[in-house]
């Protein structure tokens, strides 16, 4: 009985960890198309990031996509558009999502996460410089050289 | 399903990864780039590797200034893998490193569209993709 009493404070102490790692989790992209393509060149960061205008600023203009031209064919690049406007962070249930969108102006519509405010203060302080020109980083957009559930959502192992 | 479609099924999965497919696909695409170039200019004869090699190695500064060649992502060894400037690797673009390069025409068609134009600021020709991909053949 005492042993019981144990196990179940440790899983009652542990409940308000797990449960906080559960709402900064990221839903799980479900869309082939947009893994694939997107998928090609960087992860294929969650929907939930940006809000529905950005997607459709960024989808609008494929053939200058940060610095390259990642032109679809149409019928693709209204498939994943569609995916991405439907599971925009600003449409979606996902608490994170309502997060990163909400430290947004609202008459914003950013392209790159990494500038978006509660990407910044995420990260400010935590990273050190010389970490983001390691030749296995490279780039900031590459979340998943640090987190390593990155494309699964999982980003709270910092 | 019954189980011969299942059999059929199986076996021409199977014989999708077989090299002799993937080069009898890769050859029929560059048929399709040689007949191409011809109906472009009477006289061509054959693709040739070492202009695939200067297409793959030049600094050409065209097209858009954060990818001036080929090999800013490629890398400059094309049996090595490659990595974009997001930092993702990806797979080498030697055949013989990469036996699935150049085998289905959509993918070909969409990445020399793209990256053509970021690399030279225009559409490749017939003659530069069938150069390139006799170059990486051969690598």
């Amino acid at each position: 009985m005492r042993k019981l009493i144990i196990v179940a404070a440790a899983i009652g102490a542990a409940l308000p960890a797990l449960a906080t790692l559960a709402d900064e989790r990221m839903p799980t992209v479900t869309n082939e198309a947009m893994k694939k393509e997107c998928g090609a060149c960087h992860m294929a960061f969650q929907p939930q990031f940006l809000p529905q205008r950005s997607w459709t600023r960024m989808m609008g203009d494929l053939s200058n996509h940060f610095g390259e031209d990642a032109s679809l064919p149409e019928a693709k690049r209204v498939d994943i558009t569609d995916y991405l406007v439907a599971n925009a962070g600003d449409v979606s249930p996902s608490r994170e999502g309502r997060r990163y969108v909400k430290s947004i102006a609202s008459n914003q519509a950013p392209l790159r996460i990494t500038e978006i405010p509660r990407w910044v203060r995420e990260h400010r302080g935590e990273v050190r410089e010389s970490a983001w020109t390691d030749p296995r980083v490279k780039s900031k957009a590459n979340c998943i050289a640090c987190h390593r559930g990155a494309d699964a959502g999982w980003y709270d192992d910092d | 399903m019954t189980t011969t479609r299942l059999t059929v099924v199986a076996v021409c999965s199977l014989l999708l990864t077989t090299p002799a497919v993937a080069n009898s696909a890769r050859e029929s695409i560059l048929a399709g780039y040689l007949d191409a170039a011809k109906s472009a200019d009477a006289g061509f004869t054959a693709f040739s590797a070492q202009r695939g090699e200067t297409l793959f190695r030049t600094n050409h500064g065209g097209g858009k200034p954060d990818t001036p060649a080929c090999t800013t992502c490629h890398s400059e060894t094309p049996q090595g893998k490659g990595q974009t400037r997001a930092g993702k690797q990806f797979d080498p673009i030697a055949v013989s490193a990469a036996p699935r390069r150049f085998t289905d025409l959509a993918e070909v068609e969409k990445w020399f569209g793209r990256n053509c134009n970021s690399v030279l600021g225009r559409e490749c020709t017939p003659t530069e993709k069938g150069d390139f991909i006799t170059f990486m053949m051969g690598q």
